[in-house]
């Protein structure tokens, strides 16, 4: 099982990556406590779309779904490299240079669980 | 941001493919994409209709474009915007672009509706993290202040990878304004 918690993005082998969520804006709060399921990951083309929202700072850009396994009203949440401004609107947003390790990572993960506290 | 375009444009081949078309009755020359535009238009799937008008955006048919002139007439709600959306998207009639921004809804139910569409969940459209409709509206709101109000109603009711677009393209709308507003000062201190 993935783990997000504490601002650190724990992967089922023990990797570890710095990550946010929900600090951009005054809007919403992060990412709600429970269980999710890791959705499809793809990348993001042209890196710079949406001013590199989805970027990180090597210009790699990917973005991953997540489904909730309880009832919320949020929508749209997902785990990505925090580019642009920092922090995200409630996704997890990964801080590192380089994320491509984390996406591939996440692209082998699809069906498995991700549990924030 | 083609290629997502492009890829939704494919998923929607499939899924028109799972309807049988009835080409009788249409008048003159039409290609078999336009046959499948033409008939997704009269589906009675709220889901096919939208995606359709839409993805007219990126077809380039004059046949196409004037039945949704004649359609947009009897339509309201995001079916209205969707219309108009297709119309505008590489168009510059600025008539057309202020009957989309003001088509735009500002209610919350409207706007919810409307973030559904956009976002795949309630239309066919599955490009990955790519608003259409709301992109376009963004695409204004440097130069448009009903553009932008619109779309910081929307930014408010957004959330997510939805939220993090809008938020792009509220900063993308500001930038454009404090260029433009640079370039007249620069051009005021040079008289």
């Amino acid at each position: 099982m993935w783990i997000f918690c504490n601002e650190i993005l724990t992967s089922p082998f023990g990797d570890q990556w710095n990550a946010v969520s929900g600090t951009h804006s005054y809007k919403y709060m992060p990412l709600p406590k429970g269980e999710y399921l890791i959705g499809e990951t793809f990348l993001v083309n042209p890196p710079e779309f949406q001013k590199g929202a989805y970027r990180d700072q090597n210009g790699f850009a990917w973005f991953t779904r997540l489904q909730p396994t309880f009832s919320m009203p949020r929508t749209g949440l997902a785990i990505h490299p925090d580019g642009n401004l920092p922090g995200t609107e409630g996704c997890i947003g990964l801080k590192d240079f380089d994320t491509s390790r984390v996406y591939s990572s996440l692209k082998n993960s699809r069906g498995q669980k991700l549990l924030v506290c | 941001m083609a290629g997502i375009r492009i890829a939704a444009l494919l998923v929607f081949h499939l899924v028109s493919s799972f309807v049988s078309p009835s080409y009788a009755g249409y008048a003159g020359e039409q290609t078999d994409l336009e046959k499948k535009f033409l008939d997704m238009y009269s589906s009675t799937d709220f889901k096919t209709r939208v995606t359709a008008y839409v993805l007219t955006g990126d077809v380039s048919s004059d046949l196409l474009k004037e039945r949704l002139r004649k359609i947009v007439i009897q339509k309201t709600g995001v079916e209205r915007t969707a219309i108009l959306y297709a119309l505008n998207w590489r168009s510059s009639n600025e008539d057309e672009q202020m009957a989309f921004i003001e088509s735009v809804p500002t209610d919350h139910k409207g706007i919810k509706q409307l973030l559904e569409v956009d976002s795949g969940a309630k239309s066919y459209l599955k490009g990955p993290v790519y608003l259409f409709i709301i992109d376009l509206l963004g695409s204004y709101a440097g130069r448009h202040d009903i553009a932008l109000e619109k779309l910081l109603r929307i930014y408010d009711q957004s959330d997510g990878w939805m939220a993090e677009n809008v938020s792009s393209m509220i900063q993308g709308a500001v930038d454009v304004r404090v260029e433009i507003e640079s370039n007249r000062l620069r051009r005021e201190k040079g008289k």
